[in-house]
């Protein structure tokens, strides 16, 4: 295994954290996205919403949403009123994204029928329109056919994870599209440096301890599956310096995604590797793009 | 002893901040927020959570832990461990005898190795028998106003009924004050002076009076 920056202790992983959610805020970074996982080895965030919170305490503009939430893991009307409240703390600023699930162990510790979740889906999400107040945005995520016409049928924004290929991107928005869907939301696994092989030796090694973390969390247990799992994942994934990388969201960009959403942290990598990659995106990357929308 | 504040609901930034701050300069040496019964907040966590950024107090939580799964209380705690390392106290209301081990071990499942959790952790009980159960499990029992006991660790009482704690032979490293009508927490200087010397027994408020009041 290629080596990885070293665990440190959490509260000093959060509190870097904190500090990069200011930094992204202060060179117009619009958004920052937090995903939910339970008992994992390393202590995988389990409270996303705890944790937007204190995002979003810290901060005066950056919208915090979750990419995303387990819903089949939450009871749905302590789940509306808890983003109600936050919504009306931060004035408008959170954004509630929700997805099935997928890990096994996750749903047994819960108690919860695994293969019960589109249902629940379902279910939660019919509640949540009734009772989550008209300044709550929802998100749905997901990449299969139903969890995409379920977004457009609650009138949710799509988000579209990694690893879905380019070239798979524009056939799933044309379907959520179709279906009424108004918000796309693409996220990719992307890395700036200043110098283009910097970024992939920084980076090659996070994304491939990442997902094979993520590989182990979808059951894979064949070195064969995980091998392959790895290599989309990093085919998928977008290295480089600001001008490489812009190059190459710009097939993505055409497709006039409502939300680009780069996943940029992995690991714990120092923090100001991080806020340098924040610093390209926001002042090269981003204005770019935003040119191509246009 | 810590005297912290129930902190009364708002709904706004500016709301909480001033809740906060008010509560501070009456006196607060720490603030708490609260879910239902003990509160009207819809998530402690949360709240606090957000709160925390912008004061310098620590900020402890109340939850209702009957509302959610147990993975998912500790969940919150465990977080609010990892952003706010300085927030001393974690009180959980509507824990039964029976629920005790059952959120011990998902307390112990989701808390990342380093970080403590059973000694941060109040449970809020009746009675002797409760209160020793709690100790039991290495949590910290705290108890309503009268029904303080010998195996009580920190005390949850309305300012309306502080009378009652002065009867009581015990002391406590944390009071937390409330009010019936869930509004702001006033107490009056002399009242929280004497709160703040009962960090012994009652004899050492009596040889403050004694000795003509000299601090």
């Amino acid at each position: 295994m290629q080596a990885t920056p070293p665990p440190r202790p959490h509260a000093l992983l959060y509190e870097e954290s904190l500090q990069e959610a200011r930094y992204a805020e202060s060179v117009g970074i619009d958004s920052l996205w937090i995903s939910e996982h339970h008992l994992w080895f390393d202590g995988y965030c389990p409270a996303p919403l705890t944790t937007a919170a204190h995002m979003l305490g810290a901060t005066n503009t950056l919208v915090v949403g979750t990419s995303i939430l387990l819903l089949p893991l939450h009871e749905p009307q302590d789940l509306a009123a808890r983003v109600n409240e936050l919504t009306s703390l931060s004035n408008g600023r959170f954004l509630l994204g929700v997805g099935a699930g997928y890990r096994r162990e996750e749903f047994t510790a819960f108690g919860i029928d695994r293969s019960a979740r589109g249902k629940l889906m379902d279910s939660h999400l019919e509640v949540l329109r009734g009772a989550l107040g008209p300044k709550v945005e929802m998100w749905v995520g997901g990449t299969g056919t139903k969890a995409i016409k379920r977004a457009a049928r609650f009138n949710a924004g799509l988000l579209l994870p990694p690893p879905v290929p380019v070239e798979d991107l524009a056939g799933k928005i044309g379907i959520y599209r179709s279906h009424g869907g108004q918000q796309v939301g693409v996220m990719r696994d992307v890395w700036v440096a200043d110098d283009a092989d910097q970024a992939a030796a920084q980076c090659r090694p996070w994304i491939r301890y990442a997902h094979s973390q993520y590989a182990s969390m979808e059951g894979l247990k064949d070195v064969g599956d995980v091998q392959r799992f790895v290599s989309r994942a990093e085919a998928c994934s977008i290295l480089g310096n600001a001008d490489a990388v812009t190059e190459s969201l710009l097939p993505i960009a055409a497709l006039r995604p409502d939300l680009l959403l780069f996943r940029i942290r992995w690991v714990d990598q120092p923090t100001d590797l991080v806020r340098r990659c924040i610093e390209l995106i926001a002042s090269i990357v981003s204005p770019r793009l935003q040119n191509v929308a246009a | 002893m810590i005297v912290a504040f129930v902190l009364p609901h708002r709904t706004t930034l500016g709301g909480i901040v001033d809740a906060a701050e008010t509560a501070v300069n009456r006196g607060a040496e720490a603030l708490v927020i609260a879910e239902a019964p003990l509160g009207r907040w819809a998530s402690a966590p949360q709240a606090a959570a957000f709160l925390a950024t912008r004061v310098n107090v620590p900020v402890g939580v109340a939850l209702d832990g009957r509302a959610r799964h147990p993975l998912h209380l500790g969940a919150d705690i465990s977080i609010l461990q990892r952003m706010l390392p300085k927030s001393p106290f974690f009180i959980i209301n509507g824990v039964d005898a029976q629920d005790l081990d059952p959120l011990k071990k998902a307390l112990e499942t989701v808390t990342p190795p380093q970080l403590p959790f059973a000694s941060s952790i109040w449970i809020l009980s009746e009675g002797r028998d409760a209160t020793r159960a709690i100790a039991s499990r290495g949590f910290m029992p705290l108890s309503k106003g009268p029904d303080a006991n010998d195996e009580t660790r920190a005390i949850w009482i309305d300012t309306e009924d502080l009378s009652a704690l002065w009867d009581l032979e015990h002391s406590f490293p944390l009071c937390v004050l409330s009010t019936h009508s869930s509004d702001d927490v006033h107490l009056a200087p002399a009242d929280l002076t004497r709160l703040k010397y009962r960090t012994e027994a009652c004899d050492r408020w009596l040889e403050i009076e004694d000795s003509g009041g000299a601090r």
